[in-house]
């Protein structure tokens, strides 16, 4: 087995940094233990996490399934102006 | 003594000689000009412009997608080229994967990706999106743009 730690390619690898998110009801963004409570902080929230990792990062957003669609939207377009590289939506199985 | 009308003949005769001489020459140039274009090396296919065909040997095809655009109502309808289905009725969820499906070996068929943009209404539950996204994902399309 190679080690990616001691591969000398691991250092050309970019890995890209994940962060997962949560909106409430109220369109309130989680993170972990913080709450944003603006779209402005949270995309500078975003911002910082990328300038500080110089990594791609992949955001995951999770909310509620009776959330309207246009909450999610406006979370998306803050996290793309954070200069996010991806965001990801889990999903679940439809039987 | 020279009679006028002789001179003006023999001067007539010169100038259609002239005439075609020059025709001739520029004929000939005409042809060594191709000649020297068609045997050019870098044309290996022959043509007045070599480089054109090099270029298009060495371009690759484009790689369009297989795109299809699904509109998500607030109702929880998702419509699949003008026809809705409703993703709570299990039997209309049921078709409309096997039509993602079919489109999905279509461009499998055609050697091509397969790509789907969901445009959701405001409105819609976000619960009906994932149901989207996992429909498109259980028939296996992963190239997915949401609105």
């Amino acid at each position: 087995m190679i080690s990616l730690r001691h591969s000398t390619h691991a250092s050309n690898l970019i890995l890209p940094e994940h962060i997962a998110v949560f909106v409430d009801l109220q369109g309130n963004i989680q993170s972990g233990e913080t709450t944003f409570e603006t779209l402005t902080a949270f995309t500078k929230f975003v911002e910082s996490r990328v300038a500080s990792t110089g990594h791609p990062l992949v955001v995951e957003i999770d909310a509620p399934p009776i959330l309207p669609h246009r909450q999610i939207q406006r979370v998306i377009e803050a996290c793309y102006q954070g200069r996010a590289a991806a965001v990801a939506i889990p999903i679940r199985k439809v039987e | 003594m020279i009679h006028p009308s002789a001179f003006t003949l023999r001067q007539t005769n010169f100038v259609w000689c002239i005439a075609a001489v020059s025709v001739a020459s520029a004929g000939f140039a005409l042809l060594a000009f191709v000649f020297v274009q068609t045997s050019h090396p870098t044309s290996a296919s022959g043509g007045i412009f070599p480089t054109l065909p090099a270029r298009l040997r060495q371009s690759k095809p484009l790689d369009f997608p297989f795109e299809i655009a699904l509109r998500l109502d607030a109702h929880g309808r998702a419509h699949f080229a003008g026809t809705p289905y409703r993703l709570h009725q299990q039997g209309q969820a049921d078709r409309l994967r096997q039509r993602l499906a079919d489109f999905r070996a279509i461009a499998v068929d055609a050697g091509s990706r397969s790509s789907v943009t969901i445009i959701a209404d405001g409105d819609a539950p976000h619960g009906d999106v994932r149901t989207l996204l996992s429909l498109c994902a259980q028939v296996g399309i992963r190239d997915i743009q949401l609105r």
